[in-house]
């Protein structure tokens, strides 16, 4: 992981330069690897280079000196390097938050352009694949990491979706098929979703309208959807096909053998994503309608610093048909 | 590049972070008109958004704002000062 990192920040000259590493690393790190790149980034360094380091400290104090080794790539060298040890402690220490002594063994595998998959071991047949529709910032309202860290490794699989800003989720998915409907049905190929003993679906902001429609179409046990869009808005209409929005849902629905438990969250200063849980669950049977207080939009990652996203997701979609178990329906 | 034209590529910027105060709030066009301004405390904007506005603004305009300098800015109208002056 060191070596990546250092191969991504070597040409950076600017904060913000680095910080453009740091946001892609967190949207797709695993927490072994933010481990070992804490590890990294914090160990101490050898008595030449801690030496050097010293002396550039000393020397930018120096009216002489100072604007002549300001002005070094060295001291620019030093100034991001200490961003950089920054930014992976306040990384690490927010995985404390899943309340996890050891980080999640998971392993990433990229499926293809816009899908990974996060697994550890186990055998499927005993184990839960959620798959999430990440957001805009291709994240679910937190880091990649610290949402894995709030999952066993053991007992559940990740599915993980982005899009291209610009085009949703609605236009399908970049490399499965160009349109929403279609790249779900090919979810059963993708994931071997029928190997797994239950299916839950997970989205937030974009994704999570996306989500509850995949959750219908598969017959998945379970749906949370945080800060979903509305489909009343904008830019799902050429998608309704001149339907009514609740036509729109019966359409996913169409072919699935059960109806998942779905669960809407938004958080409580938020009326426009209040609205769109309105407009959903007026067209779906949803299980519950959760406004989170004191949240704008980003409401689960609110629940992290609450210490409460753990328990919110095995109450909703980590237990849910738990004790059914029964085969997974057919699509 | 105008005023009226950097205020719309700022606006269209803030919607790429992830700050959706202007849009929520139909004030996009105020805001590009220059007849609407906010306080960027207001705008609701995460550390994550900070983060790719101040990248967004290096990236478009060679800014040399990072996130700690947002706080000392001010206003929206402020900011579209500040990349204009640093880009001329």
């Amino acid at each position: 992981m060191i070596e990546l990192y250092e191969r991504l920040t070597r040409g950076c000259q600017t904060k913000n330069q680095v910080n453009a590493v740091h946001i892609a690393l967190e949207n797709r790190m695993t927490p072994l690897e933010v481990a070992s790149l804490w590890a990294s980034l914090t160990q101490e360094a050898s008595w030449p280079e801690r030496a050097r380091r010293r002396w550039l400290r000393r020397a930018s104090k120096l009216p002489v000196l100072s604007e002549t080794v300001r002005r070094s790539g060295s001291w620019t060298e030093l100034q991001l390097r200490a961003h950089s040890k920054t930014w992976i402690s306040r990384l690490q220490s927010m995985l404390s938050l899943a309340g996890r002594a050891q980080p999640s063994s998971f392993v990433r595998r990229k499926l293809c352009h816009a899908v990974s998959r996060f697994e550890g071991n186990g055998s499927r047949r005993d184990k839960t694949l959620l798959i999430c529709f990440s957001g805009n910032a291709y994240r679910l309202m937190m880091p990649t990491p610290l949402f894995l860290q709030h999952l066993d490794a053991e007992q559940v699989d990740v599915g993980y979706l982005k899009t291209d800003r610009s085009r949703g989720y609605r236009s399908g998915i970049r490399g499965i098929a160009n349109d929403l409907l279609a790249s779900i049905d090919a979810f059963e190929a993708l994931f071997n979703v029928r190997a797994y003993k239950r299916v839950a679906v997970m989205g937030t902001s974009g994704g999570g309208l996306p989500a509850v429609l995949t959750g219908l179409r598969l017959g998945a046990d379970a749906v949370l959807a945080a800060g979903a869009n509305s489909p009343t808005e904008r830019r799902w209409h050429e998608h309704l096909n001149g339907q009514d929005t609740a036509a729109f849902f019966r359409r996913f629905a169409g072919q699935s053998a059960r109806t998942p438990a779905v669960h809407l969250m938004h958080g409580a200063d938020s009326p426009r994503d209040e609205e769109a849980a309105r407009v959903i669950a007026s067209c779906v049977e949803v299980r519950t309608v959760t406004p989170v207080q004191g949240a704008s939009h980003a409401c689960l990652f609110e629940l992290v610093e609450r210490r409460e996203f753990r328990s919110l997701l095995e109450a909703t979609i980590l237990t849910e048909g738990l004790e059914k178990a029964s085969p997974r329906a057919v699509c | 590049m105008t005023d009226s034209e950097l205020r719309s590529a700022i606006a269209a910027l803030l919607r790429e972070a992830g700050i959706f105060y202007l849009r929520d709030g139909n004030l996009e066009q105020a805001f590009i008109d220059g007849s609407f301004d906010a306080e960027l405390e207001q705008l609701d904007i995460d550390s994550l958004a900070a983060m790719e506005l101040c990248i967004g603004l290096e990236v478009n305009w060679g800014s040399a704002l990072v996130p700690e300098d947002l706080n000392r800015v001010g206003s929206l109208q402020s900011l579209v000062r500040v990349v204009r002056d640093g880009a001329s």
